[in-house]
């Protein structure tokens, strides 16, 4: 399965460093956050874990999906109008592929999320 | 049992963000058991193509989490008070993906308050699809609440 998408949460991943970088500017008009909240748009933290999902799969190659959130940490929310970037790494472990990412805005951090994905034909 | 406006009551979010329909139980201070249907009509299956796979119609993880954690949020907002205080995600931990949901289902999450302090509830849950297994959050779910969103 390869799960259907909130929204277009990546719009391009580069290399970066050890690893990859994205980034997206997040707007008012996105799709959900116009309940998220009422005149006062902010970038859900499960957003966030799905822009380093997207990301991370574009870099692996695509035949790959979300099994498992390691952990996630939100310290600072992201707004409409923010740039969130992600810098992330992909190393494998046993069957997975471990995904280490560090989410910022303008160099504040805003998330880090550690995911790990496995390969696709999870039973549905 | 409670209806989905007296939802809007205790959560900020609304459509279609509004990722919990009922709950069907509550036993404050302790569990919730609430449902989410899943339907084609969501944003999340608008720009699928005709010939998209039955795969791709698999229930956003994003979704999944943040419903399961809108039951963790009603079970905390039903628990204590907190004012006009919005919840938000404050950490996950070993969040399993055992399965998906897809147009159709209806998503039961069951819900742990196992602490709460005024800022910071950990709570643990699964969800569950006709009783078959989709997530679990075994150990900690952690909701920040902020009185100033920016």
């Amino acid at each position: 399965m390869s799960f259907a998408k909130p929204l277009t949460a990546v719009e391009g991943v580069t290399a970066h460093g050890d690893g990859f970088r994205c980034a997206r500017t997040v707007r008012a008009d996105d799709p959900y956050l116009g309940g998220h909240f009422p005149g006062n748009p902010v970038f859900p933290g499960v957003f966030t874990v799905e822009t380093v999902y997207q990301a991370a799969r574009a870099a692996a190659g695509g035949e790959v999906v979300l099994v498992g959130v390691r952990s996630a940490r939100f310290t600072s929310p992201v707004v409409a109008g923010d740039t969130l970037t992600v810098d992330f790494t992909l190393a494998p472990e046993d069957d997975r592929i471990a995904v280490d990412a560090r989410c910022h805005v303008e160099g504040l951090d805003t998330a880090r999320v550690r995911l790990h994905l496995g390969r696709e034909a999870a039973s549905a | 049992m409670l209806e989905h406006h007296r939802l809007k009551a205790l959560l900020p979010h609304r459509h279609p963000m509004l990722q919990v329909d009922r709950v069907l139980e509550v036993d404050p201070g302790r569990r919730i058991v609430a449902v989410k249907a899943v339907t084609a009509t969501e944003p999340c299956y608008a720009d699928l193509p005709d010939d998209a796979p039955h795969a791709a119609h698999a229930y956003p993880v994003s979704l999944l989490l943040e419903s399961l954690g809108q039951a963790g949020a009603l079970l905390w907002a039903l628990s204590t008070e907190h004012d006009d205080a919005t919840p938000l995600l404050g950490a996950v931990r070993d969040f399993a993906v055992h399965g998906a949901a897809y147009p159709g289902d209806v998503l039961r999450h069951e819900v742990h308050l196992d602490h709460a302090t005024p800022d910071r509830a950990l709570l643990r849950g699964e969800t569950r699809v006709d009783g078959r297994l989709i997530a679990t959050v075994p150990l900690v779910l952690g909701l920040a609440v902020t009185t100033t969103t920016t």
